[in-house]
């Protein structure tokens, strides 16, 4: 029995309505992935906690939406988590942010940057992009998925990902340049 | 100046995300035993009206076969009579239930005072079958076998009736009521449902749970020359913890079971255990009553 291989996600999936062991092998399997990548799509810790927990007792609810064919469990807790942190930013299915909405960009930000830890400067340039740009950039830099699971999970073509990279990336730069020079000086 | 591309990569990974908490654990499992608690109540809810118009049909069906459940209802007495007489009469027919490969298992039950003594207070064999996949057994089942309670004679003679009309009856059962439970897909289902048993084995008994709470690993000890990983159970703000020591190499079956209580100074003390005295592993079969004399 020792040697016996790992079992798939599909499986486990299939058995996770009736055995709680098997739900919670699925779950020890994603746990830090999901929650990570929520946490950087909501920037808070519970609302990734409650994000991640959501993601996983909505395949009890709808096992049948997950289709292998589409993609992989992971790609799909990945949309889940996506669509859990947009109700959170308060989008309904289907909105869309403004993705070239013009970010506060002013010298008060770029002054308080300069007294924050890295991280948090990040963190918070971050969370001035449009979520378009969050959830590819998110997705991309952060998971290192390539760019046509971003495109599965985003719904849209790998072309529209990588200008949502681009765009997020150029405003990343111009919001951080302060920063930058700032810690040259330093 | 603006970064250039590799600046900016270097910044972005100074941005590192928390580890999900382990409190996330405990909440998952709550909310999963609710969920499959309300399930079962929106499905009773559903076939609540059906249910009104069908029980109607069902008694005057049972009404009319009453005269014959009767007679089946006086022999299935009469069977369960003669059993337990023949159990008694001829303790080694007990064998019989124990199914080849089975593990069987001596056990002693303690009850400790306060004063750190204890007192045996039952003795036990039981059989222990492995996962299987022509079952639906998760994580092992015992069957009691024999078992003596020192000092209470009454509550051993109806174990000497009950033990062996039960481990016979069990199987049988099983082998009628199982089936029907997931039809569509059963193969699969117990295919999977082996190979998640299997799965916790081979991560060397975790996860465990008691009461739908996640237990805390806490070391790993040898019993019976049998490595054993060591979990507990300690509810938060509870007057107690509880101890088990799983065997991967017995598909987790525990070794040894303790109960301690919260004293007022934070200090536990031991309540109860349970130990395992000998482990049989081969399909031999075992003069259970004997032993237990």
């Amino acid at each position: 029995m020792r040697g016996m291989p790992e079992q798939t996600d599909e499986a486990l999936l299939d058995l996770a309505g009736r055995s709680e062991t098997a739900f919670m092998l699925l779950f020890e399997r994603h746990r830090e992935v999901i929650f990570r990548v929520a946490y950087r799509l909501t920037n808070s810790a519970a609302a990734a906690e409650d994000i991640t927990q959501e993601c996983f007792l909505g395949l009890l609810d709808a096992p049948g939406r997950f289709d292998p064919a589409r993609g992989s469990l992971r790609t799909y807790l990945f949309g889940a988590v996506r669509n859990h942190a947009r109700r959170y930013h308060g989008l309904r299915d289907g909105d869309v942010d403004l993705e070239d909405t013009e970010v506060d960009e002013t010298a008060e930000v770029s002054q308080m940057f300069l007294q924050q830890e890295q991280s948090q400067v990040i963190r918070q340039a971050i969370s001035t992009l449009p979520l378009q740009q969050r959830e590819a950039l998110i997705l991309f830099q952060y998971e290192e998925l390539p760019l046509e699971e971003v495109a599965v999970i985003l719904g849209i073509e790998v072309g529209a990902v990588k200008s949502r990279l681009q765009r997020a990336r150029a405003r990343l730069k111009r919001i951080l340049t302060p920063y930058f020079q700032g810690s040259n000086k330093r | 100046m603006n970064p250039s591309d590799e600046d900016l990569n270097c910044l972005l990974k100074a941005w590192t995300a928390p580890r999900s908490p382990d409190s996330l654990e405990g909440r998952l499992r709550r909310a999963y035993g609710d969920r499959v608690r309300s399930r079962t109540t929106v499905l009773s809810g559903e076939a609540g009206q059906q249910r009104k118009w069908s029980s109607g049909v069902w008694t005057r069906w049972i009404a009319q076969f009453a005269p014959t459940a009767g007679k089946v209802a006086a022999v299935m007495a009469g069977a369960v009579v003669l059993l337990a007489v023949i159990t008694r009469a001829f303790p080694q027919s007990l064998n019989l239930v124990v199914p080849t490969g089975a593990i069987i298992l001596d056990s002693e039950f303690l009850d400790y005072k306060n004063d750190g003594s204890y007192a045996v207070s039952e003795y036990r064999t039981s059989s222990f079958r492995r996962a299987t996949v022509e079952r639906d057994i998760i994580e092992g089942g015992e069957t009691v076998l024999a078992s003596s309670f020192p000092g209470d004679l009454l509550r051993t003679a109806a174990g000497d009736v009950l033990n062996p009309m039960r481990a016979s009856l069990e199987p049988i059962a099983h082998s009628m009521i199982d089936p029907l439970f997931y039809k569509p897909g059963r193969a699969e289902y117990l295919r999977a449902l082996a190979m998640t048993v299997t799965e916790r084995i081979r991560k060397g008994c975790t996860p465990s749970n008691m009461w739908g709470r996640p237990m805390t690993v806490i070391g790993e000890e040898t019993v019976l020359n049998y490595t054993t990983t060591v979990s507990q159970f300690a509810p938060e703000g509870g007057n107690f913890r509880f101890t088990e020591w799983f065997a991967p190499e017995l598909d987790c079956f525990s070794l040894r079971s303790t109960t301690e209580k919260a004293l007022p100074d934070g200090a536990f003390q031991l309540a109860n255990e349970r130990r395992v005295l000998k482990v049989t592993k081969n399909s031999s079969t075992t003069k259970a009553k004997e032993q237990n004399r």
